[in-house]
């Protein structure tokens, strides 16, 4: 009778998570406010709901006596985990404004990692819980943070020689774990800067492309940034070397708009690649194992080969909660924590969870693409590239579908550093997302004010279908948003006399704007007009 | 009317909100970009992992490493094994209790091929136990069949055993410990694999203290694991290397065989008395020790320790079912006895029925060695093909000049040699014959008898080695044996 109740809860779990999934990436698209709540609402009672089921099982399977933990330590545990998610999902977006899409998937996230770490290891759920309870401090406190701080921007090199800092603090002084040269031993603690490295590396890409996108500046943020990967080569961090590279190539792309930094880069990696493989025996090691892991299936094929089988024997369905071994996967609560979800939850479910990355993906990547300033548009995207590949490098590496590199899933893997720096990336790009609203509210208000921008071609997908849905929005929207982003002084600091914005770095080699600008200002021209502004348009 | 100054604050805003859009709007386009990037190589996950599922995990799991089966035993029921006609050899019933039950309606004919599904595992049951605990059933029934607490029938294995050869030879070895192994030299693919002592797979639970513990080591499966002292079905090794190393000149080997050699303090005779004159030939085909026993000691030791890693000595053999490496061993530090000994082998060297009989198997088949395989589909349960296991060919041992020539060594042997027992039938036989004699403070002295070669039709080819312990007659009784089996399959 019991096998029917878990029978039940499992596909329930999944219809869930199929839904919860849909519904995140519905509300990337541009629809009513109201349907938006809706979504939210139902987002909110899914979680709540995969979670309840989940534990369901697990108290179900404590009480048939297989399990060593105490029931009623469970249910207390329970009713915290379930306290934490209302207050993320009801109270705190009361008092913090939040992209609610992004807190929501967060909080799936959260979810699902509480259920796994705590069908893994009780005792070392209890122990994520409350670092993670320390991690949603920092992330309130980056929320409020961020969006005031306009000294942030200007930090460059402080990031750069923090982030240099800290790798060299590994090198020097950590521990070696697992082949690799990660954790620093702080007393009781064993603490990965590696994690922050990537935080704070991404802040000064973002800082230095916003001073400058000059070929010198370029050239500097590679030896820079050539160094960060090198160290961590060097600590046999294949996987956070890997990331850094890639967060730097696609920021470099998109800050100069010149695809042949990305084809150079490339060559550089590949050219790089090939020398590791010769030089270092542990690169050497990882590729011959992704190739072949039965080969050495006892020794450095162990893990994947377990990874495999977990997946494989867990088919499409999985074998449901406590139904399968996922235990028999080395540091499955860690790098493999995909292996026991697709075990037990089924590869259906996994693949919604890689759609799902893949939404968060593209919700961190919209908050970009809405803000003005390119700092913030940079740190928003870099950190969304950092969380991409993170979870690309996961996933793929417990399939086989490239090396194994030894990389967490942010938010559902277990380990203190790497949640503490998911929760400051989120953080971030939460308080980005409040300049961006900010932002997108100013351009309206310029709409409302009489701009007249429709002759901008493309212009009125923006703003026109905007306005063509909701007439009476755009009113509500002049009104509602606080302007975290600039405040009206900022606004004056940036558009100062000289009619340009003194911080943003438009790029303009030829001077043609700056033309276009000191024509339209020329006194003597009184009335501007419509062929006018085409003209200049074209010259563009 | 608005002034011009106020004119022209507009424009220089209306201005400046453009060229942000402008810029933004290009770098955003990037942006888009970068995440149309990432699009792509997370649907390259979502295809992999599909991939994988679909195609790659039946296989994978399928892995001793993997101890998952339990986890599939709540929900599938196990599959049959059927041999290569569809004669169920091993099925499960599910009892009154719902407690499952394995049965072997051939009890303890098959016993270690198929092996059993308890106590560890063993055979086939336990080298395709995650095809067995596989269901390839539609999806909906599976679901509803979990709804309903029904278990899912498991896929079936078909093998290429044939159970009317298998039989027949397990009545032909009686009471003598053995082993006998009939396979398809062109495919690889095995017919029978008889082991003697034998135990019944039905009952292995309730037996199994006595059967772990006896001395007679009734659990190996003496076909794949069993290593034996060769006796003269070495000299197939050594006239080889001795063609290898002249091979211009071997045809004009020639000896005087007087039925014994001296070498230092201890002798080497021949079983039937002095050979007199002999070619190379002649002296394989009357098996003469004499003559070998000097042949080995003109060889490059090195070499020779090359050629026979080459001819799988020392190598874990491409089975499914666990099988132990032949050993070799010779080195120039060696005394002359050890090496003639070892040439005409009666010396450290030991190897196995199925190491032998896959080496018979590549000279049959003009020098390619098949993959040995055991099983040829795995089929759901209403009998449609969930995969299909190929011939391979697994290396190749000798060049096709080399194969001829060995063939035209082994039929001298069956025509004019010791194996002439054989020579008689509707068939064409090849084969050399061997006795291991081996000095055992515990039993006393032993002979266990050989047999490895082939018989062909105009269709049909079957290699047959045969290995039977503690004979006493000089080294015929399996060559009898044998040719009742060629007899047996090829028909009178």
């Amino acid at each position: 009778m019991i096998d029917i109740v878990y029978t039940i809860s499992k596909y329930l779990t999944l219809i869930c998570f199929v839904v919860f999934t849909i519904t995140s990436f519905r509300v990337q698209r541009d629809i009513p406010d109201e349907l938006k709540i809706k979504s939210y609402t139902m987002q909110r009672s899914l979680i709540l709901a995969i979670h309840a089921l989940s534990f369901f099982v697990i108290c179900l399977h404590v009480l048939s006596g297989d399990a060593q933990i105490n029931l009623w330590y469970l249910i207390a545990f329970y009713i915290a985990q379930l306290a934490y998610l209302l207050v993320m999902t009801m109270l705190i977006p009361r008092f913090v404004r939040l992209n609610r899409g992004l807190n929501h998937v967060m909080c799936m996230f959260l979810a699902i990692g509480f259920i796994f770490q705590t069908r893994l290891d009780f005792e070392n759920s209890v122990k994520q819980f409350l670092i993670m309870l320390a991690g949603t401090v920092l992330f309130l406190i980056f929320c409020f943070f961020c969006k005031r701080a306009k000294f942030m921007r200007h930090l460059t090199w402080i990031y750069c020689i923090a982030g240099l800092g800290l790798l060299l603090l590994v090198l020097i002084l950590s521990t070696v774990s697992r082949g690799a040269r990660l954790s620093l031993e702080l007393g009781p603690f064993s603490f990965q800067p590696l994690e922050f490295v990537k935080i704070l590396f991404v802040l000064f890409v973002a800082g230095a492309f916003h001073k400058s996108t000059s070929f010198k500046m370029v050239v500097i943020t590679a030896v820079c940034a050539a160094v960060h990967v090198l160290i961590q080569v060097f600590c046999n961090d294949l996987g956070s070397a890997f990331i850094l590279f890639l967060i730097y190539l696609m920021m470099l792309y998109v800050a100069t708009r010149r695809f042949v930094y990305v084809l150079l880069g490339t060559a550089a990696f590949s050219a790089a690649a090939v020398a590791a493989y010769h030089l270092f025996g542990h690169v050497r090691v990882r590729i011959q194992t992704w190739q072949d892991p039965w080969k050495d299936i006892n020794g450095t094929g162990y893990q994947i080969a377990q990874s495999l089988f977990a997946i494989g024997t867990g088919g499409w369905f999985g074998s449901g909660l406590f139904k399968g071994n996922p235990s028999s996967i080395p540091l499955v609560s860690k790098d493999m924590i995909i292996s026991a979800i697709s075990e037990e939850f089924g590869a259906i479910f996994g693949i919604f969870l890689i759609l799902l990355c893949l939404c968060f993906v593209l919700m961190i990547f919209r908050v970009a693409i809405r803000i003005e300033m390119t700092f913030y548009k940079l740190l928003a995207f870099g950190l969304g590239v950092c969380y991409a590949v993170q979870v690309f490098l996961t996933i793929g590496g417990a399939l086989k579908f490239i090396p194994l590199t030894g990389v967490t899933l942010p938010f559902i893997s277990s380990g203190g550093s790497s949640m503490l720096a998911s929760f400051i990336m989120l953080g971030i790009i939460q308080a980005l997302y409040v300049i961006s609203e900010s932002d997108v509210a100013h351009e309206r208000r310029m709409v409302a004010a009489g701009a007249d921008l429709s002759e901008f071609a493309g212009y009125e997908d923006l703003a026109e279908r905007r306005q063509r849905r909701r007439p009476v929005q755009d009113d509500r929207s002049m009104e509602e948003p606080d302007d975290f982003g600039y405040e009206e002084e900022e606004y004056e600091e940036l558009y100062d006399d000289s009619g340009f914005y003194s911080d943003y770095d438009y790029d303009d080699p030829d001077g043609e704007w700056e033309d276009a600008d000191r024509q339209i200002r020329d006194p003597r021209r009184h009335v501007i007009t419509r062929i006018d502004m085409n003209d200049i348009h074209e010259r563009k | 009317m608005i002034s011009m100054r106020e004119n022209d604050r507009n424009l220089r805003k209306i201005n400046r909100v453009r060229k942000k859009i402008n810029k933004r709007r290009v770098i955003n386009k990037d942006i888009m970009k970068v995440f149309a990037f990432f699009v792509v190589i997370f649907s390259a996950l979502i295809i992999y992992l599909c991939y994988f599922l679909s195609f790659q995990a039946g296989a994978v799991i399928n892995n001793s490493y993997n101890r998952r089966s339990d986890v599939l035993m709540k929900t599938v029921r196990r599959g049959s094994i059927l041999s290569d006609d569809g004669t169920v050899l091993a099925y499960s019933e599910t009892g009154e209790d719902g407690a499952e039950r394995r049965i072997y309606p051939y009890g303890n004919i098959f016993s270690h091929v198929i092996g059993f599904d308890s106590n560890g595992r063993a055979g086939i049951e336990a080298a395709y136990n995650y095809y067995l605990l596989t269901s390839h059933n539609g999806i909906f029934e599976k679901i509803s069949n979990e709804f309903h607490q029904v278990k899912n029938p498991g896929d079936d294995v078909q093998t290429t055993l044939n159970a009317g050869l298998q039989n027949y030879i397990y009545q032909l070895l009686g009471e003598n410990s053995g082993a006998v192994i009939c396979m398809n030299p062109d495919t690889g693919e095995i017919y029978a694999m008889v082991s003697k002592p034998d135990f019944d797979p039905n009952y292995i639970s309730e037996n199994w203290d006595v059967l772990s513990t006896r001395s007679d080591s009734v659990l190996l499966n003496r076909a794949t694991q069993g290593l034996y002292t060769p006796g003269s079905t070495f000299k197939i090794f050594t006239l080889y290397e001795y063609y290898l190393e002249h091979p211009e000149t071997f045809e004009q080997f020639s000896f005087l065989c007087k039925g014994i050699l001296e070498v230092g303090d201890t002798t080497i005779s021949c079983l039937s008395g002095a050979h007199g004159q002999e070619s190379l030939l002649t002296a394989f085909s009357n098996s003469c020790n004499c003559a070998f026993g000097t042949i080995g000691k003109s060889l490059d030791l090195a070499r020779f320790q090359q050629t026979n890693e080459a001819l799988l000595f020392g190598k874990e053999l491409p089975l499914d079912i666990p099988s132990t490496a032949s050993q070799y061993s010779l080195t120039s530090g060696d005394t002359d006895f050890d090496i003639m000994a070892t040439s005409i082998g009666q010396g450290n060297t030991q190897i196995t029925p199925m190491h032998l009989a896959m080496l018979i198997s590549s000279i049959a088949n003009e020098g390619i060695c098949m993959k040995p395989h055991l099983v040829k589909y795995v089929l759901t349960s209403e009998g449609e093909v969930t995969r299909r296991f190929r011939n391979e060919v697994y290396t190749r041992l000798f060049s096709e000049s080399e194969a001829a020539m060995l063939k035209g060594y082994l039929r001298a042997v069956v025509t004019d040699g010791t194996g002439s027992p054989v020579y008689p039938g509707n068939f064409v036989a090849y084969g050399k014959t061997g006795t291991a004699q081996k000095e055992s403070e515990t039993y006393g002295d032993y002979d266990h008898s050989w047999f490895a070669g082939w018989a062909e039709n105009n269709e049909q080819k079957l290699v047959v080695c045969v290995i039977l312990e503690n004979m006493d007659s000089a080294g015929t009784s399996a060559v009898y044996l044998c040719k009742q089996i060629f007899d047996y399959y090829f028909g009178y």
